[in-house]
């Protein structure tokens, strides 16, 4: 009986990496987008970032604008206490 | 008054994720000449994808970085070292460990291109691209005092670290102890010395101004 061990399957190999690569790269941009928020949320704060982010997304994506009441609809005011 | 915009921070997270996986690919590019008869196609493979899905995240980082207003660069800034007006020394060393490291990926892929002992003498420059290019991290970098940022980036000295020593240094013992000590002392004392350098530099107040981030810019934060 031949001894396999040793052996490697060229396609099991390249699955492998591919998977690998896949699992990196899924990893580099989530961490980026981690990281993004970070950057920005200690230099400008969390409201000026999301105004900016909107700005450039309706820049790119014309017709777009940010979600905002329904005309005529009455804005629900939360206040606490009387 | 000129404030900081999204690319601004697309520039500054694509650069320390473009560390990072420089960090991996030279680990695992270690791995796979310290084990050679260990799943070469797959270390191999991996090395390889690493390597090229750094450059796709350097270049993100550099069209970031040209097409943001905040900082202003201009083509030649990321082309020419020291041209530049925002922190050109550490701008500059960005530069410089761009340049190494396409000249390594450029003579590595798809084939290899040269004879094996100066392809390998450029191929172990990645060990300085990767100095300078964690140098010019800490320098240029508006983040290295932020904690997540810092983390990071102590992790990949780390990582780096223990498998440069772990298998390059204990690899190479028995045939050359003495280089192998003094390579060891080497990388060591650089470590050392640019935890020193970061504690004593980027990680203090004012570093922005001392870096030579142009004064108007200051005036804006």
């Amino acid at each position: 009986m031949k001894d396999r061990r040793g052996r490697r399957n060229p396609l099991a190999d390249a699955d492998q990496v591919r998977r690998a690569t896949g699992l990196v790269t899924a990893g580099a941009i989530g961490l980026g987008g981690v990281l993004f928020i970070q950057a920005g949320v200690s230099s400008i704060g969390v409201d000026e970032l999301d105004q900016q982010v909107i700005s450039i997304i309706s820049a790119l994506l014309p017709g777009t604008s940010a979600p905002a009441p329904s005309p005529g609809g009455t804005p629900i005011v939360v206040s606490g206490g009387s | 008054m000129t404030t900081p915009s999204p690319l601004w921070f697309i520039d500054r997270s694509a650069g320390e994720v473009t560390l990072l996986l420089m960090t991996g690919a030279m680990v695992v590019g270690t791995l796979r000449a310290a084990l050679p008869s260990t799943s070469p196609a797959v270390f191999e493979g991996i090395h390889t994808n690493l390597a090229l899905l750094t450059v796709a995240f350097a270049a993100v980082h550099i069209v970031a970085s040209l097409l943001d207003p905040y900082a202003q660069l201009r083509v030649i800034d990321v082309l020419v070292p020291l041209a530049s007006a925002y922190r050109p020394v550490w701008l500059g060393l960005g530069v410089v460990a761009a340049y190494l490291y396409v000249a390594a990926v450029a003579t590595s892929w798809p084939a290899r291109r040269w004879r094996r002992n100066p392809w390998l003498w450029l191929h172990r420059t990645m060990y300085v691209a990767w100095v300078v290019a964690l140098l010019h991290s800490l320098g240029t970098g508006s983040d290295a005092r932020n904690g997540l940022f810092l983390v990071l980036n102590v992790a990949a000295v780390a990582g780096a670290l223990t498998v440069f020593i772990g298998i390059r240094i204990l690899e190479a013992w028995p045939t050359s102890p003495k280089r192998s000590a003094v390579l060891a002392g080497l990388a060591i004392a650089v470590v050392v010395g640019l935890s020193l350098w970061a504690a004593t530099g980027p990680l203090q107040a004012g570093w922005a101004k001392a870096s030579g981030t142009p004064p108007e810019l200051l005036r804006s934060r």
